[in-house]
């Protein structure tokens, strides 16, 4: 049977398969949460499937683990005292190390500056979305729709502008629209941040449009936290000309805030934290089943109420506001190594949070 | 897979409309998969929400799905696209469509939802007519774009939740039918019923009408991974500079990676490239000693690659003719003045040489460990052979006693 595919797309860390245990548990646990889906079997109507692309960055760095210790050994083999030559190797091994800059904000330079890595990030979440819908009989390919976190949005983005445009050298085609998303759920967007192919981040034929025989998918929703850091570095808010005259923006598009005084940990970023919050799995529900009133507005205000009364409240509430202002950088970027110094302090929340969104 | 054999009947699709029709008269009662409990002619139960039901419906899992919907009409559909089609194959489609019309009309003369499926039928038929204009579309390209035009992605809008345009009209096909909430099905309901089913079967066609090039995209990706794998672990490795340095060398090159003429816009994927430079790359090697018997024999010599350049061309996923070469200076405990050697290295596939020289120096051989072991391996392939020879004169070998 073709069941509507999600597909899940991780962020910055360490994601091996099996990942997405846990967020796929907070998706199913909210179809449990309101009673027509629940008592309707709509969680019935859909399937997850997990899109690891961590294994490419994990090569590279394996390798250059391994090499830069041979070449150390030879350094030390040799007898060699040379102060450029313990630079070198050094500076060889450094990627692979196993501090946090090397274990995981490594990978976002990595995708965004170094191309042969970002190619293969692209072919293998290709492969993985394009395998997993042909193993579906070729007359009942599934619809689907992607939810994507952080790093896994610029991922998803720019791999799918990839396809889009595949075939511009007359020998291959782009991606047919039978193979498009219906909808697009970008959590903690760097879509923006990192597009890295040139012209506007927000070209046309990545919009909502696809109604109209264009664009990326139906729908379109970008979901942020007002104080998580990484995705007001520089925010994806497209431009008009980003829609079709045909698909207003108010039917096809959502840019949903949660407000600062919603924590219920510091880890403000995490996959889980926001999709536990009802401001963000109730418009994904509704969409991916297509009936609004299958929540009612009563039911998600309700639902509010029951989140926030599990919040950081007082004086917890308000050290964690100050801590994640401060790391909160102007608008307009304000350069790269700012950026990194930011997803360090980042990743020192992430690793002491209770809240692992899969990661190992 | 089954096969299943197209009859040299011009319109089979009839007999598997009256046997469904039949066998579901028959059969009377709801048809239930998991949630996905579809109401049949002649099922009394109440539903309490009729837009709710319709909502849980109209998902792709539910009318219209292959396993799931037993419905006559899917049963004939299933039975002509059960075979995958390939590019310039219309024959399978244009039957499914005409299964499709034949069902259209005969809902449209009932009048029941009369507004909705004239313009449905009158969509149906201009989708055929513009599927049997494409015999001639020969190439990739040329196809997905008539299929594109033939069926487009508004059949997906209905499950999705959305009205849909019908032959110029926005129609809204999920739209309250009139049955009565707490009630059994309404005639209307099973007609609305239907057109969803109609709808839904068009999206698996246009799925349908693609899936050559879903398959084809696909290998190209299997393909294009490899090869990046290939690059990684079959080419001189990279250290992170290198990478680096070769993506800038890469994204500058528009046979490797297009770009929009415009907007200067990425377009597509950058294909593997068949080169690589050598910058500042220290590595392992040994020092060529004559006395050697085997590789452990070997001293242990620091070598940097201080630039060079790599070529190879890709057979399938395979990096073939790799060949280079690059000026070294390398550094090994033999060498009597302890001082940087430099000097050219070249490289044949896996293995690489470096001749260099002090300043005052002699020459000096180093290698990297894939010759060495080839060397030695070889070496000893020779000696195993030799030994494996009987013959213990030359004349024995000779005369063969």
């Amino acid at each position: 049977m073709s069941k509507h595919q999600v597909f899940l797309v991780h962020g910055m860390g360490d994601f091996e398969l099996g990942w997405s245990e846990a967020v796929r548990g907070r998706i199913v646990g909210a179809f449990s949460t309101y009673p027509k889906l629940r008592d309707n079997g709509f969680a019935d109507a859909f399937e997850f499937k997990e899109i690891t692309y961590n294994p490419v960055f994990e090569g590279w760095r394996d390798q250059w683990r391994a090499d830069a210790q041979a070449a150390a050994g030879a350094l030390t083999a040799t007898g060699l005292s040379s102060k450029a030559a313990d630079t070198l190797i050094k500076g060889a091994a450094s990627p692979a190390g196993s501090s946090f800059w090397q274990t995981h904000v490594l990978d976002v330079v990595g995708f965004r500056f170094l191309m042969p890595i970002a190619q293969t990030v692209y072919r293998s979440v290709q492969s993985q979305i394009l395998g997993h819908l042909k193993s579906f009989p070729p007359d009942d390919v599934p619809p689907y729709s992607v939810i994507a976190h952080s790093l896994g949005t610029a991922v998803a983005y720019e791999t799918f502008h990839a396809m889009l445009t595949n075939g511009a050298d007359g020998q291959s085609a782009p991606l047919g629209t039978a193979f498009r998303p219906n909808n697009v759920f970008m959590v903690a967007s760097t879509a923006k941040l990192l597009w890295n192919r040139g012209g506007s981040a927000y070209p046309a034929m990545m919009g909502p449009n696809l109604a109209n025989g264009d664009g990326l998918s139906f729908y379109f929703a970008n979901f942020r936290h007002a104080l998580d850091p990484v995705p007001n570095v520089d925010r994806f808010d497209p431009p008009a000309s980003w829609f079709a005259p045909t698909a207003p923006k108010d039917a096809v598009y959502a840019d949903v805030v949660l407000p600062e005084g919603d924590l219920q940990q510091l880890n403000v970023h995490s996959f889980e934290h926001y999709l536990s919050h009802p401001m963000v799995h109730v418009p994904i529900l509704r969409k991916l089943v297509g009936f609004d009133s299958v929540i009612s507005d009563a039911e998600l205000k309700a639902q509010l109420k029951v989140w926030r009364a599990a919040g950081l409240v007082d004086q917890t509430l308000a050290e964690a506001k100050a801590q994640l202002k401060a790391m909160l950088l102007a608008r307009a970027t304000e350069g790269w190594a700012k950026e990194i110094d930011m997803l360090l302090t980042l990743r020192e929340l992430v690793l002491a949070s209770k809240v692992k969104d899969g990661e190992s | 897979m089954t096969t299943i054999t197209l009859h040299p009947v011009r319109r089979p699709w009839r007999a598997w409309l009256l046997a469904g029709l039949l066998a579901i008269g028959l059969a009377g009662g709801a048809v239930a998969q998991g949630s996905c409990t579809i109401p049949q002619p002649g099922d009394h139960a109440a539903i309490a929400d009729f837009d709710l039901k319709l909502a849980r419906l109209k998902l792709r899992d539910c009318l219209g799905d292959r396993a799931n919907d037993p419905a006559a009409l899917v049963q004939g559909f299933n039975a002509l696209t059960n075979e995958p089609t390939l590019l310039g194959q219309t024959e399978r489609l244009l039957q499914a469509m005409d299964l499709l019309i034949a069902d259209a009309e005969r809902h449209e003369a009932t009048n029941v939802l009369k507004p909705r499926w004239t313009p449905m039928l009158e969509d149906l038929r201009a989708v055929r007519a513009e599927l049997a204009g494409t015999l001639d579309v020969k190439t990739g390209a040329g196809w997905l774009s008539a299929m594109e035009k033939a069926i487009g992605p508004k059949w997906r809008q209905v499950s999705s939740g959305q009205p849909i345009v019908l032959v110029g009209q926005s129609v809204d096909l999920l739209a309250n039918a009139g049955c009565a909430n707490d009630q059994p099905p309404c005639e209307a309901f099973f007609s609305q019923m239907d057109i969803v089913r109609t709808a839904n079967l068009m999206d698996r066609l246009r799925g349908y009408s693609q899936s050559p090039l879903l398959a084809q995209q696909y290998d190209e990706s299997q393909l294009a991974l490899k090869r990046w794998d290939a690059y990684r672990t079959q080419g001189q490795h990279q250290y992170i500079w290198e990478v680096f340095i070769n993506g800038q060398v890469m994204d500058g090159d528009q046979s490797l990676c297009p770009r929009d003429a415009g907007t200067g816009m990425k377009m597509g994927f950058c294909k593997v490239p068949e080169s690589q430079w050598i910058v500042a790359h220290p590595e392992a090697g040994l020092r060529w000693s004559d006395g050697a018997e085997q590789r452990s024999d070997l001293q242990a010599a620091l070598v940097i690659q201080l630039i060079g350049r790599y070529q190879w061309k890709w057979d399938g996923s395979t990096m073939a003719n790799r060949r280079g070469y690059s000026l070294a200076a390398t550094y090994s405990q033999s060498d009597t003045n302890k001082r940087w050697a430099f000097g050219p290295m070249i490289h044949y596939d896996d293995m690489s040489l470096a001749l260099t020289k002090a300043p005052g120096g002699h020459w000096g051989l180093v290698v990297n460990v894939a010759l060495a072991d080839r060397f030695f391996g070889r070496k000893q392939e020779v000696t195993d052979a030799l030994r494996n020879v009987r013959k213990a004169s030359f004349g024995e070998l000779l005369f063969g006693r």
